[in-house]
């Protein structure tokens, strides 16, 4: 049941590291991601959700529980399991997260075997909040708040009063959260990445996939807000730039002929549907892209290296190939083929990393920045050619 | 485009200061590496950033 993906292996890299959540380390170069979705129902109906085929099925406590002994078997000697509950939402399934859970932990200690929940946050409360705080050495929960209230309840209706902000910031203190951005809240962004942080949180926004965007509608906006941010993080060096704001702009470069894969999808990355079928990454699932898709995903050669000549026509020569964000998944939902990229997507790209080069470039003029020798001429340069080819 | 833009005295002092610096360690390419959903807090699920190498 529990059958390994791909055939190509976990991609292995050099980078040893691991970064944290709350103080709690939680991924290295070793580390297999084995997403469970426990349910495919979900307790909200968020407006960018790319869940487009969610219904009541349940993954039974002894299918997850065979997928995690599977996996775990499967390990190399120093690999890590880093079991993700998803959805729907997870803590709909509370009993069968802590089984699993209490199952799991027989297997190995926590420098083998941690746990992540991928949630809303409106369903924790009480015991789960109770049993999320006895065990968060060894779980960290992943919680999306879109920015204020007014934005939160334009994607997610009825849901801001529901989380309890203040329980996710104390129990783990470094955590981010997840704001995702619509073409509803994008006129906010500032505004709600800012609330986010006098919140005291670090946060990753990013502009929701699969979302029609309106040019030059949306990149007029963007271009606007992300201004307000720059002005923001360089009044307040001491605040970590929001994701959107923290683009690798190293890695820009002129006459790049191959790229590595982006995302963990099938190699690194499993995600198990309710019924124990796998597929490369949740994006990639029957309650994603519904069954036939799904099937079909399971054909992807992924490879750890793209020949430039095998992307979207738009990405090739384009100097941001190799560090513009995209989800395989959900290009595959749209169009079948994990390369595809939308016109619109790349001027909001163009902004972004337009915004990216000015913020660094300000940042090191204002010594803010603390960049090691060996690592400012890629910087400088991919500010440079920001800011020749895209400004 | 206007936004964002530096000035053409900035951009002269971007080529003094790349002129200066050091050639650059090999990077290792971007993604994955030590990310397990590898996405590095651009993917719209999954880990949201929280497990990724950046976040």
């Amino acid at each position: 049941m529990a059958s390994r993906l791909g055939g190509r292996g976990w991609l292995r890299c050099d980078v040893a590291a691991t970064e944290r959540n709350g103080g709690m380390l939680m991924s290295n170069s070793n580390t297999r991601t084995v997403t469970l979705i426990l349910t495919e129902a979900c307790n909200l109906s968020c407006a960018y959700c790319f869940e487009h085929n969610k219904s009541g099925k349940t993954m039974s406590a002894q299918t997850a529980k065979a997928i995690v002994d599977a996996e775990f078997a499967a390990l190399d000697a120093d690999g890590v399991l880093l079991v993700d509950f998803f959805g729907g939402e997870p803590f709909l399934e509370f009993e069968t997260v802590r089984e699993i859970f209490d199952h799991a932990c027989g297997l190995a200690g926590p420098d083998r075997l941690r746990f992540t929940a991928t949630t809303n946050g409106t369903l924790v409360h009480g015991t789960v909040q109770e049993w999320l705080r006895e065990n968060r050495d060894r779980i960290s929960c992943s919680v999306s708040v879109d920015g204020t209230r007014a934005m939160q309840e334009l994607n997610r209706p009825g849901s801001f009063d529901s989380i309890d902000l203040d329980f996710f910031r104390r129990t783990w203190p470094d955590t981010s959260v997840k704001m995702t951005v619509s073409a509803e809240t994008i006129g906010s962004l500032a505004e709600g990445v800012i609330y986010l942080h006098d919140q005291g949180f670090r946060v990753n926004c990013n502009l929701g996939y699969g979302i029609r965007w309106s040019i030059p509608e949306h990149v007029d906006a963007l271009e606007r807000e992300l201004g307000l941010l720059v002005d923001y993080y360089l009044s307040h060096p001491h605040v970590e730039p929001c994701a959107i704001l923290d683009m690798n702009v190293e890695y820009v470069g002129a006459g790049i002929t191959s790229v590595s894969k982006w995302c963990g999808a099938g190699s690194h990355m499993v995600a198990y549907a309710w019924d124990g079928s796998s597929y490369p990454c949740h994006s990639f699932a029957p309650i994603s892209v519904g069954p036939e898709k799904a099937a079909d995903s399971l054909l992807i050669d992924f490879a750890p290296q793209y020949d430039v000549s095998e992307l979207d026509p738009l990405c090739q020569g384009c100097i941001l190939v190799a560090c513009c964000p995209n989800c395989y998944g959900t290009s595959f939902g749209e169009t079948r083929s994990i390369f595809s990229k939308q016109a619109d997507w790349c001027e909001l790209m163009k902004t972004v990393f337009r915004a990216n080069s000015y913020l660094r470039y300000r940042q090191l003029a204002a010594g803010q920045l603390d960049v090691p020798e060996e690592d400012a001429r890629a910087l400088l340069e991919g500010i440079s050619l920001v800011q020749r080819e895209l400004c | 485009m206007e936004a964002f833009k530096l000035t053409e005295a900035e951009l002269q002092e971007l080529d003094k200061r790349i002129s200066e610096a050091s050639p650059s360690k090999e990077r290792t390419p971007l993604v994955i590496v030590n990310c397990a959903h590898g996405c590095q807090g651009q993917c719209d699920g999954g880990c949201k950033g929280t497990i990724c190498a950046k976040h």
